[in-house]
């Protein structure tokens, strides 16, 4: 009984000086919505919930009864294409060697793109075609200058 | 104030590196399918290179700052995060440019682009989690980890071409598996010399970083304890 009761002034000692730093809360408030909203972008801005892009043509074939009336990617050679720069319309097939899908868009599409080059196409099948609302072309990563005097031409010619 | 001189010639030294990278990099041929485009080829990969060697660094100047505990290491691991986060950006910025007239689109969820995009969430959470915290050591300690860990990262990007399909072409210079070099020769003295350059530009701004950090802590320290020295004057 002989401690002091919880009413007993304590003896008051005088406190450090705090080491803290008087700042402004904004660019904390600021980083902090920033890393949300990118999060979320990232974790949202995936279509198909997987770190694989595309499926191959034979793969689609194999998932056709899971994959079917969904949008998805698919991603595979260029084959028979015929593109109109009036109208914009764009038809060819994608394929992979062992299977192939007649694809149609509208749109601009890069100088890249030509026979037997890689795309990435996203869209949904309608009957047999594939109605793709977004196209991207791969390209390679071996980078070359034109070897030969016909390669060159073409070359300048393209440019213009 | 004693001038730096080391600071001084990796600044001088890099910045002649890129002039002349600069001069090679306009008169370089054409290629045959992407025509001057391929020219982004000498800066965007020395950034990401850049980046890459920097969160390195933050990693290991985190290590180096858990084994010896001196302030010193921590403020480069902190530099050194900065820089990283700006290359990234640099990096997706040239990149972006880069695919809109190739890939035709700025930008796509692949599995490079989005761990690049991740990485300004792990360094820029980084650069956060030490705002919050006001104890200089705490902070030392807590961020260290967190860029030891952080440095997953680069391997994980790295090989994200390799590992995950994308849109995103694979190395030109491949470095796994036998050094291979995947186009024209004529393209690779300046590459390699644009990525030495970068690689200087890294480490004088790591110095001229980790030097303005020292001199904003001594600042720091010096009013604090000014502070508390006039407080007890005028307690008396």
């Amino acid at each position: 009984m002989s401690a002091p009761g919880p009413d007993a002034p304590t003896p008051l000692t005088p406190l450090p000086q705090a080491r803290r730093r008087r700042r402004s809360p904004l660019p904390v408030v600021l980083g902090v919505a920033a890393l949300v909203g990118l999060t979320a972008t990232i974790a949202f801005g995936n279509l198909n919930k997987s770190l694989e892009y595309f499926v191959t043509p034979s793969e689609y074939q194999q998932q056709e009864a899971e994959l079917q009336g969904r949008p998805v990617r698919i991603g595979g050679l260029v084959k028979a294409a015929k593109y109109d720069p009036q109208t914009l319309n764009l038809r060819f097939t994608v394929t992979d060697g062992s299977a192939s899908f007649p694809v149609q868009y509208h749109g601009a599409v890069t100088d890249l793109f030509k026979e037997n080059q890689g795309v990435v196409v996203r869209g949904e099948f309608q009957g047999e075609t594939f109605h793709a609302t977004d196209l991207v072309v791969k390209h390679s990563e071996e980078y070359n200058v034109p070897k030969t005097q016909a390669e060159l031409k073409d070359m300048i010619k393209s440019a213009d | 104030m004693k001038r730096d001189v080391t600071t001084t010639v990796l600044g001088a030294a890099s910045l002649l590196g890129l002039a002349v990278v600069l001069g090679l990099s306009l008169t370089s041929p054409l290629d045959v399918n992407q025509g001057s485009l391929v020219r982004l080829m000498f800066v965007h990969v020395p950034e990401a290179w850049l980046s890459y060697l920097a969160y390195g660094g933050t990693g290991l100047f985190g290590l180096l700052y858990l084994i010896q505990r001196r302030r010193h290491w921590d403020r480069l691991a902190m530099a050194s995060g900065e820089i990283g986060l700006l290359f990234t950006l640099a990096t997706i910025v040239g990149g972006m440019l880069w695919a809109k007239p190739t890939w035709g689109t700025y930008w796509v969820w692949d599995a490079r682009l989005t761990t690049t995009a991740l990485s300004l969430v792990v360094y820029g959470g980084y650069l956060l989690i030490r705002s919050l915290i006001d104890d200089p050591e705490r902070r030392a300690r807590v961020s260290a980890v967190v860029g030891i860990v952080g440095t997953l990262y680069v391997p994980v990007n790295y090989m994200a071409v390799e590992w995950w399909r994308g849109v995103h072409q694979t190395q030109t210079l491949k470095l796994l598996g036998g050094v291979r070099w995947d186009a024209a020769p004529i393209y690779l003295p300046t590459l390699l010399l644009s990525v030495a350059s970068f690689t200087l530009l890294y480490f004088f701004l790591l110095r001229l970083r980790g030097t303005l950090a020292a001199r904003e802590e001594a600042r720091e320290e010096r009013e604090l304890t000014g502070v508390t020295g006039r407080v007890e004057v005028a307690r008396g």
